[in-house]
């Protein structure tokens, strides 16, 4: 079952969707596998074979209007952490920093500044384990992605597309511009939780001084 | 042990993969046909989830290197009973390469498949060097350790399942599919943004029959026939997708998604093929022509329903068939 909050994506959406399944998760119905939050929306996963029929139906939406119900501030401990991540902008780390600089008609400088100036929060965790989408970009750096994708985008790499910033967390192919890198383990399997960010985190990025930027 | 003697077309480890784990952006992978492992295993004594092989299109060649009881099914083997226990003696070969009647063949053995997990499943995921056997796909000269599992997860019987007895599934249980090009209909609930696609493009995708595309994979179903299109253009803001869920991509060609699909997508859903055909779905092979057909979300319930109860019983004769011989 999905559930709309907003028809538009932005930070306070994403964090009242995270909320809503933190909330829910807090309060279990038999029978429901899962929640999964994401922008605007929020997904719930159950056993159609526990929450069955028109009795069923019932009681999920019930449970589902009463965590939507609930005040916000209810659960302001679960409102998102903040997260600062340390990147090496340009070079190797950053394979595209030149060419984003180039399209956008400004110098690799004034791009670093712009990424690492925003203020960003978490929409959806998804593409591969651990891939944050970032709200905030400032609209200077909104660029197509590559025409050719890459077969291999090294882990930790921070990149841009489509006006929204992310991380790889793991080697995998992707066609986003590629800015820097950071150290930051994304995702690992035997932590708890596995991934590094959650829907509603806010995150930064600082240049590490000395880099290739 | 179990050696590859030729690997197949894709040959893959799988279990029920790694459900619960989406809002980690975790694929839940696992059996494209989830049903078709789980009445293997459970034909066999093992837990439901436990990782035996998937194959497609073109099945392996294997070499029992122990005595090994093993079951196949989902696909079929010429030749071959499928839903059915078989013991199989050390050092003899197995040819499961020519398949019919599905794209996907299980073989799941007693005692289930001894690997390394991540996030408590076996289960291949593609470019992420998860296991399976380092993430990839099976190769000729592999060897895989059977025979442990079962006893060290908790078996549903006692201890795994070591001698065949005249014990076979219902063929019922997994229908065979129509002779290759063969039309398939798959039930379906409306999808979240069906609306979108108005009363119209709806009775026009019902009727409508799909061609499936060669480029199918175990991420998702594509299907190539007339475009399904928006009466406008219109963008979805990327959310939760779920097995089975009908994408419509702007080249109005729909892709069914299956046990590798990612966690979140941002096409328009027309459609949701219910539990019950997940198999259905899975089994379709390149030529295969595809029907949608529009059912309720209580026939969705009952179908499904059916069908778990049918597998209860095999696991509770299965139980029963043990306590006698014990």
């Amino acid at each position: 079952m999905l559930v709309d909050l907003a028809a538009a994506a932005d930070p306070v959406t994403a964090r009242r969707a995270q909320v809503v399944c933190v909330r829910l998760r807090a309060s279990p119905l038999p029978g429901v596998l899962e929640c999964i939050p994401a922008f605007v929306t929020v997904c719930v996963h159950y056993d159609p074979l526990v929450l069955a029929g028109e009795d069923g139906r019932v009681r999920l939406e019930a449970w589902i209007a009463a965590a939507l119900a609930a005040p916000d501030d209810a659960l302001a401990p679960v409102r998102g952490r903040e997260v600062t991540l340390r990147v090496r902008y340009g070079g190797e780390d950053g394979p595209d920093l030149e060419s984003v600089a180039t399209a956008l008609g400004i110098t690799a400088e004034a791009v670093v500044g712009l990424h690492s100036g925003a203020s960003y929060t978490v929409g959806a965790v998804g593409f591969s384990p651990g891939f944050p989408y970032l709200l905030g970009l400032p609209p200077q750096l909104t660029l197509p992605r590559r025409a050719t994708p890459r077969a291999s985008v090294p882990a930790g790499s921070v990149a841009i597309a489509a006006g929204q910033a992310g991380i790889y967390p793991q080697a995998t192919p992707g066609g986003w511009h590629l800015l820097g890198r950071t150290d930051a383990v994304l995702f690992a399997p035997d932590r708890d939780p596995p991934a590094l960010l959650a829907v509603g985190d806010r995150v930064r990025f600082v240049p590490e001084t000395g880099g290739s930027a | 042990m179990i050696e590859v003697i030729e690997a197949g077309t894709f040959t893959s480890v799988q279990d029920l993969g790694r459900p619960g784990w989406a809002a980690q952006g975790v694929p839940p992978g696992g059996a494209a046909d989830p049903f078709a492992l789980r009445v293997l295993n459970t034909l066999l004594g093992n837990p439901e989830a436990t990782p035996g092989l998937e194959c497609t299109l073109r099945g392996p060649v294997l070499r029992c290197l122990d005595d090994t009881v093993l079951a196949i099914g989902g696909a079929e083997v010429p030749g071959w009973p499928g839903l059915r226990r078989r013991q199989v003696a050390a050092g003899q070969q197995i040819d499961l390469s020519q398949l019919s009647g599905g794209a996907r063949l299980y073989v799941a053995f007693a005692g289930g498949l001894a690997l390394p997990t991540v996030l408590g499943s076996a289960s291949m995921l593609p470019r992420s060097g998860w296991p399976g056997l380092a993430g990839r796909a099976l190769r000729a000269g592999d060897r895989l350790a059977c025979g442990s599992a079962a006893g060290a997860t908790g078996s549903v019987v006692s201890k795994p399942v070591h001698s065949v007895r005249a014990w076979s599934a219902s063929p019922a249980l997994l229908p065979a599919g129509p002779p290759a090009g063969g039309l398939r209909p798959v039930r379906a609930l409306a999808g979240p943004q069906s609306e979108w696609f108005g009363e119209d493009g709806m009775r026009a995708f019902f009727a409508a029959e799909f061609r499936v595309n060669p480029r199918s994979d175990r991420m998702g179903v594509r299907l190539e026939g007339a475009a399904v299109r928006l009466p406008s253009p219109r963008e979805l803001i990327s959310e939760a997708v779920a097995f089975g869920s009908v994408q419509v991509p702007p080249d109005g060609q729909p892709i069914v998604l299956l046990a590798d699909r990612p966690t979140l997508g941002g096409y328009p859903k027309i459609a949701q093929v219910i539990t019950a055909d997940r198999g259905v779905v899975a089994q379709l092979r390149p030529g295969d022509r595809v029907r949608f057909v529009p059912v309720t979300l209580a026939e969705a319930h009952a179908a499904l329903r059916r069908r778990e109860a049918a597998l209860a019983q095999l696991r509770q004769g299965v139980v029963m068939a043990e306590e006698r011989s014990c």
